[in-house]
């Protein structure tokens, strides 16, 4: 008999507690994590798939949202707070509940397709009909499950039976929605929680409840769902489902976790442009799933250090080393054929076989017994038959390829021997890439042992070259370098071009390039600033002063000019500069123009009123005590 | 120091694009060969002034060889060869080489006839003081180095052959036969690893074979070699190219050491990979 008196959340009564425990499958959806309910929950919507040309989209999001908008919240806090735990860990884990339903503020995900069929049937309830996914999806656990191990024929259909509790196992309190939208766009919700047995008001109840509705039918209770008038997260406005999660464990709450488990398990789908998936803000789809698997902040990317996740390289050898002939496997009683995509690369030090269903989800990195730590790594995808077999031989959670959990003798020896066969495949094609890598005869490769390494010096070539604009728009490059006189002879002889637009040989570049000031601004706007080569300057130091020289006779940008002003500024020997540190009013007690013997004015940095003859400027410079007659300058004219 | 960017001496320098002398021409050229522990830089200049090779040669002034990697190195030129051990410069394409010549007194110009015209009248007047910079060169970097492979072994299968494995020297090669493919490890990965051992025992043989065509006493005098045969060729460049002087009896190994690389701790690496991989 159940209790329908105004609880939204429906537990079936009984007359004793006779098992004191949670769910067995809680725990283990637990130990699998983010992995495991990422997988159950796309490979439901993968299976749920409505067209052929479109991809199944799932949208995952995590948020937080108030405490008292989960639909009974009330109904559920009652529940927990009288269970009873009868060993450690039940007592653990209702503890844990127990200060978890005190939050006010709680985490969630959800799970949200589209382009999918949703469940079907959710107005006809509560029914035993196979076409009803609803009341299936609803109401039973473990609806496919035990049944298939009885059948030789019976392959089990979708996956929403077991999967569900994966969902159950992310929440802190065991509960999840499932909200869905139908073809005749009605929408329901529905929810369970996994509690364990328990007293209430004097009766005995399952330890699993149903957020939904029930009717009494010719004197039967019968389980009808709510409609659903819920807000956000548990709407669902669009044909499909989304499962929602409230109480999100933390260890579930993390986006890079959640990123990787959906491209270890689903590449495939996502390349094939069955899938794609957003997750929050993030979306994963066949353009850019590559983008992801070659990012190190998700993935180990040196094929030497992948040891325990493979997926960039199986997303290589499935995007690049496909092989043209199928893999045939035989049973006992049929041949199933799979696509085969394998690379050999000596690198790797554990080879796996990706094993994808044809859905696109991989269900394990197989190892070929005695082959693990072969270089090779390959995908294989079977076809609908191979499929089909391939789904009877998972284990619950769709992890493992293996003939445990088959108890008939005959399906048992015949998946031994199919499992068998395609490692026995697999090994020819490892068997022959090792032959073809590694040939008996010829020369062995002694190339990273034996060797002589041949360095070549370059001379340090017009290094640093750059565009200077000169004020008119015509470009100069700067060449800069140590080219020997040789090589000028040479390029000389070559007539070649590189010393830029001019088409100058180096040696007879324009000795002045012209300069963009630094800082003192007010200067250039009147006054056209030109660095100067060294090979235009003599410069030499006598006991108290010194003789400075330049020759500009050949610039044609000097052409025309009288008169200027020099500037110095300090270089050390690394070619830094330290344009504003020398002044020249304290470091001299004169500067004589030599051309016409008149002093010049020291102004700061700057000697001005300098005459230009025919190009040529002779200074001679009278040292100051202070002067510190070691200094190296760079020079600057300075024209109107 | 490397002087990379142009700057004005307060006195006459001697480099490829100061104007102070008439041949203004300091060019430097370097080679480098090495082994598993040295540098050896054979370094080719030319000096455009007599004045200045003249100080040189005079011990008046000295050339160093300035290797700057992370940190600058300076070494006293003399000959053109100089060796360095690789402990203390590393080289890359980031490392570059200058050639400076300093003064070792201070040092008067009047002599100099090399100067151009600008200097006539003050040359006179011109004094360099001691360890001041009177010339420096063009610069050189690295560089990609080039590896080049020697092919030096061939491997055959000869499953009628009486023993397990055999090791000849041929004409060209060092030839290992094996009794069977297994022998090879060719289905583990980095098989060729694993035939380290082979080859350790190959080249003792033909180095053995190597001194006794080409030795007197059990010794070889590498620069003085005339190979006979393909292989000894390649021996002999390998040798040299890791300037290996001598080859003795006694010294098998330490060449070894020098013309190989690491080919011991890549075995002893592979094996312990594999038992860290094995399942």
């Amino acid at each position: 008999m159940t209790d329908i008196n105004n609880n939204q959340w429906k537990f079936t009564s009984i007359e004793n507690i006779e098992e004191s425990h949670f769910d067995r499958s809680l725990e283990r959806f637990f130990g699998m994590g983010v992995m495991g309910l990422v997988r159950e929950n796309i490979q439901n919507s993968l299976d749920g798939y409505l067209y052929d040309d479109k991809p199944v989209i799932v949208k995952i999001k995590t948020g937080e949202m108030k405490a008292t908008d989960v639909p009974g919240i009330d109904n559920l806090t009652e529940r927990i707070n009288v269970l009873e735990g009868r060993n450690n860990y039940t007592k653990e884990t209702i503890k844990h509940m127990n200060e978890k339903i005190k939050q006010n503020r709680i985490r969630y995900m959800s799970f949200e397709d589209e382009n999918t069929k949703g469940l079907t049937g959710a107005e006809n309830g509560q029914t035993n009909s196979k076409s009803d996914t609803w009341g299936i999806y609803a109401y039973n656990k473990g609806f496919h499950f035990e049944e298939e191990n009885t059948s030789k024929e019976e392959i089990r259909g979708g996956s929403h039976g077991v999967g569900k509790i994966a969902s159950n196992a992310a929440s802190d309190i065991h509960a999840m929605f499932f909200s869905n939208c139908d073809d005749k766009n009605q929408k329901h919700l529905g929810g369970t929680v996994q509690l364990v047995e328990h007293w209430l008001n004097g009766q005995a109840y399952r330890s699993t409840g149903y957020f939904t509705d029930a009717l009494r039918e010719r004197g039967l209770l019968k389980y009808y769902p709510y409609k659903n008038e819920y807000d956000h997260p548990f709407r669902k406005d669009t044909r499909g489902l989304k499962i929602i999660i409230p109480f999100l464990r933390e260890e579930y709450d993390d986006q890079t976790a959640i990123v990787k488990s959906v491209c270890d398990s689903f590449f495939v789908s996502i390349l094939k442009n069955k899938l794609e998936v957003h997750i929050n803000d993030q979306v994963i789809n066949k353009d850019n799933l590559t983008e992801y698997v070659l990012d190190n902040q998700y993935y180990e990317q040196s094929v030497e250090n992948m040891k325990d996740v493979f997926t960039p390289m199986y997303v290589d050898t499935y995007l690049n080393y496909p092989i043209e002939k199928d893999l045939a496997v035989e049973s006992k009683d049929e041949t199933y054929h799979f696509k085969l995509f394998f690379k050999y690369d000596e690198k790797i030090s554990k080879g796996r076989t990706a094993i994808i269903r044809t859905v696109g989800m991989k269900i394990e990195d197989f190892k070929v017994t005695g082959y693990a730590t072969k270089p090779y790594n390959a995908v294989v995808i079977g076809d609908k038959k191979a499929d089909a077999y391939l789904k009877s031989l998972e284990n619950e959670s769709h992890t493992e390829i293996s003939n445990k959990h088959i108890s008939d003798k005959y399906l048992k020896s015949n998946a031994t021997r199919f499992i068998n066969n395609l490692s026995k495949a697999i090994k020819k094609h490892i068997d022959d890439a090792i032959q073809e890598n590694n040939q008996m005869d010829g020369i062995m490769d002694t190339e990273d042992i034996i060797y002589t390494v041949e360095r070549k010096f370059k001379n340090d070539l017009q290094k640093a070259t750059e565009t200077v604009r000169v004020g008119n728009g015509k470009a100069l490059r700067k060449t800069k370098g140590n080219s020997s006189k040789k090589e000028k002879r040479d390029k000389a002889d070559a007539g070649t071009n590189t010393t830029g637009d001019k088409g100058e040989k180096r040696n007879k570049r324009d000795p002045l390039k012209f300069k963009k000031a630094k800082g003192d601004g007010k200067v250039v706007d009147e006054k056209q600033r030109y660095s100067t080569y060294p090979e235009t300057v003599e410069r030499l130091r006598l006991d108290d002063h010194e003789i400075l020289q330049f020759d500009f006779s050949n610039s044609k940008l000097l052409t025309g000019v009288s008169e200027c002003d020099v500037v110095l500024a300090v270089i050390d020997g690394t070619g830094k500069e330290y344009s504003d540190e020398f002044k020249v009013d304290s470091n001299f007690k004169r500067a004589i123009d030599l051309g016409t013997g008149q002093d010049c004015r020291l102004l700061k940095n700057k000697i001005t009123d300098v005459k230009v003859n025919n190009g040529i400027i002779k200074l001679r410079l009278d040292y100051n005590q202070s002067m510190n007659k070691s200094l190296k300058f760079i020079y600057y004219l300075e024209v109107e | 120091m490397i002087y990379k960017k142009d700057a004005n001496f307060p006195y006459p320098i001697l480099s490829n694009h100061a104007q102070s002398y008439e041949n203004n021409i300091f060019d430097l050229d370097v080679d480098v060969m090495e082994n598993n522990d040295t540098y050896r830089f054979t370094v080719k200049y030319d000096i455009g002034s007599d004045f200045i090779k003249q100080l040189i040669t005079k011990k008046k002034a000295r050339i160093l060889l300035i290797v700057q990697s992370k940190d600058s190195k300076f070494t006293e030129l003399e000959g053109n060869e100089i060796e360095i051990n690789k402990n203390r410069v590393s080289l890359d394409q980031k490392t570059s080489l200058q050639l400076h010549i300093q003064a070792l007194s201070d040092i008067t110009f009047y002599d100099n006839h090399d100067l151009s015209r600008f200097y006539d009248q003050f040359k006179d007047d011109i004094k360099v003081n001691k360890f001041n910079l009177l010339a420096y060169s063009n610069v050189v970097t690295f560089d990609a180095p080039y590896k080049k492979p020697f092919d030096l072994f061939e491997k055959k299968l000869d499953e009628n052959m009486k023993t397990d494995i055999k090791i000849e020297i041929g004409q060209a090669t060092i030839n290992i036969f094996y009794r069977k493919p297994e022998y090879q490890f060719h289905t583990l990965p980095k098989s060729q690893y694993l035939n380290h051992p082979y080859i350790y025992i190959g080249l003792t043989k033909a180095l053995q074979q190597f001194i006794i065509n080409n030795g007197e006493d059990g010794e070889v005098e590498i620069a003085s070699v005339e190979p006979i045969s393909e292989l000894e060729n390649k021996l002999l460049d390998l040798m040299k190219s890791k300037m290996i002087e001598e080859l003795t009896v006694d010294n098998i190994d330490e060449v070894i050491h020098e013309i190989t690389d690491n080919v011991i701790e890549k075995y002893v690496r592979s094996i312990e990979e594999m038992a860290t991989n094995g399942d």
